[in-house]
């Protein structure tokens, strides 16, 4: 059994990094203005999922267009009633809008909205999720909608409407789904944190949510998937490595794709991780960013209420988000003498125990090892390299939070360097 | 005489005592953002000075793991062009006139061959070697760098601001062979 849905064509030695033949250089012209032959050899070099091709794609054939220009909410008002004309809305009015903030790569407006529909008058309180220009993820606004479909009633998700995946109707692709109360962070003790990286939590609230935390995952991981309702998904044959190739391939092409500076920590974290790509045992649902930050919760009920953030999804080894999980750079030291809490919640060896009884699956400390330096590898290229060429190209309505978010690159490359050492 | 600590103390405080309270508050991507500007301004201001000395020291890291190569695998097909490249970045180093933008264009030169050897390398019976003692060049440079950004606010590193300055100047590691 081969992956479905994937560009170019896998095999054991198809991880890119053998060719030494060509490789990019310094001239920032190269990246800041990518040739089709840049871009086709980055695509050989690295074949990706399917969907996942068609996002870096896009994003490299628009580098050169124009910075982000700043959308208004009329514009969104017009863009949102063309779509849902042609999608056979009727009587539609929106009302109450405000910009969201909160995130790191996207566009978000809540408004209400009022239309007519086969059941009758509708009326609801809406976002609309729209790409920048260019954003630190190029990821697939169809996987988001696609995914959330999925799994609503089995874990809490806003209910989803409406996609635009190419932008047909928006400036850029975007997703319509209800707005979801709760708050991401505790009202106090969070002044200076951007976008839920590292969230305290009292005490208080810590056990209640990290019950709920851990069970979501737990049910997230262990959900069966239909290959039919998940469309512009790839799914990764079991017993080989080909899930974590695919998902070593993107981050290696990411970073040469985007990156101003060569680091040869980087250099030898995909190296390591080339020859060491672990088989998959068992096919999950990764929701790609599960984290602090990413779900919404009641405080004063102690309930999480929706989670969010689902464009980095995808199909295969569920120690991909458990890895992401335990990072040091989502999680802090305000456990019990300082000690180190998983997204501020709970210790590490005891989430592993509860997510391991609730979901029944194994968690294998190796493949948790590899991940990580995956993952970190991963960030590294997606705060040092992207958001850096995004904000050099001023593509998003929010630089200054991209610029911010660079200074955790060398955090996150310390990570990588310890693991390393250890795994090597 | 430079005035551009003094520039960059008054931006911050007119942003802080005159714009921000002026941004609409229920624009709250305006806010934060104005917030974050500050924030970074008052990042920048600390920073100033220790710029150039930042570039230099990335150099000398640069120049830290062509050695490495150069010595665990001569036989490379990079090894010509890392040799002369590791020669320029000594000069440049040795040279107090060199400006920052030199620097800065000696360390992506070096940077661009390093990676090209890296991943020649990085297939050969040699990585193993070489990936250890990449690694073991790049603690202090990973530790340089969790100072420099320590004042955004991200990091929990428990360390001495101090530090900083010394480690731009030399490697402690490998004081012995910086230039």
């Amino acid at each position: 059994m081969t992956a479905t849905r994937l560009h170019g064509h896998l095999s054991s030695d198809a991880v890119g990094l053998a060719d030494t033949a060509w490789m990019p250089g310094t001239d920032p012209a190269e990246r800041d203005n990518p040739s089709s032959g840049f871009i086709r050899r980055m695509r050989d070099l690295y074949p990706v999922e399917e969907e996942i091709d068609r996002a870096l794609t896009r994003k490299m054939e628009r580098r050169a267009g124009p910075a982000y220009q700043r959308v208004t909410i009329g514009m969104i008002d017009a863009c949102l009633g063309a779509m849902l004309h042609d999608k056979g809305v009727r009587e539609i009015h929106t009302r109450n809008h405000r910009w969201m903030t909160g995130g790191v790569s996207k566009i978000q407006l809540a408004f209400d909205l009022s239309w007519q529909d086969e059941s009758g008058p509708r009326d609801e309180r809406m976002v609309i999720r729209m790409d920048p220009s260019e954003g630190s993820n190029a990821t697939s606004r169809q996987r988001e909608f696609d995914v959330l479909a999925h799994v609503r009633g089995h874990l809490p998700v806003p209910e989803v409407f409406w996609v635009d995946p190419d932008g047909r109707w928006f400036p850029e692709p975007a997703l319509v789904y209800a707005f979801a109360e709760g708050v991401a962070k505790p009202s106090r003790g969070n002044e200076l944190k951007v976008s839920g990286i590292g969230t305290y939590f009292p005490p208080a609230l810590r056990t209640p949510l990290a019950e709920q935390f851990i069970s979501h995952l737990a049910r997230l991981h262990s959900l069966a998937v239909d290959p039919a309702r998940l469309a512009s998904f790839t799914l990764p044959p079991l017993g080989t490595a080909e899930s974590a190739v695919l998902q070593l391939n993107r981050a290696a092409r990411i970073w040469d794709e985007d990156r101003f500076e060569d680091s040869p920590v980087i250099e030898v974290a995909l190296s390591w991780l080339r020859e060491n790509a672990p088989a998959l045992d068992h096919c999950s649902i990764n929701h790609g960013d599960y984290r602090s930050g990413n779900f919404l919760f009641d405080e004063n009920a102690a309930r999480i209420t929706t989670w969010l953030d689902w464009e980095r999804c995808f199909i295969g080894d569920r120690h991909r988000d458990l890895a992401w999980t335990t990072q040091l750079s989502v999680g802090n030291f305000s456990g019990r003498d300082g000690s180190f809490l998983v997204c501020g919640l709970v210790p590490f060896d005891e989430f592993v125990d509860r997510y391991s009884h609730a979901s029944g699956l194994e968690v294998d400390r190796r493949r948790l090892d590899y991940y990580r330096i995956l993952n970190a590898a991963q960030v590294y290229a997606s705060v040092s390299a992207s958001a850096g060429r995004v904000v050099r190209l001023g593509k998003t309505h929010q630089d200054i939070v991209l610029v911010h978010v660079q200074a955790v690159g060398a955090m996150v490359m310390d990570e990588l360097r310890e693991l390393l050492e250890r795994a090597a | 005489m430079d005035r551009v600590d003094t520039a960059l103390r008054g931006i911050s405080k007119s942003l802080r005592d005159a714009v921000l309270p002026a941004v609409d508050p229920a624009d709250p991507l305006a806010q934060d953002q104005l917030g974050l500007v500050v924030r970074y301004v008052d990042f920048l201001r600390d920073r100033i000075d220790l710029l150039h000395g930042r570039e230099r020291a990335e150099l000398r890291y640069q120049a830290g793991i062509a050695a490495i190569l150069l010595e665990l695998a001569p036989e490379a097909s990079a090894a010509g062009c890392l040799a002369v490249l590791a020669e320029a970045a000594r000069q440049a180093l040795a040279d107090p006139e060199q400006a920052t933008s030199d620097i800065r264009d000696c360390r992506d030169q070096l940077g661009t061959a390093t990676t090209k050897a890296l991943r020649e390398l990085g297939r050969t019976g040699k990585a193993r070697a070489i990936r250890h003692a990449v690694l073991a060049r790049s603690r202090t440079r990973i530790t340089r760098e969790r100072l420099w950004f320590q004042p955004l606010g991200f990091d929990q590193m428990q360390a001495d601001p101090a530090q900083l300055r010394p480690l731009l100047q030399h490697d402690p590691t490998y004081a012995t062979k910086n230039p």
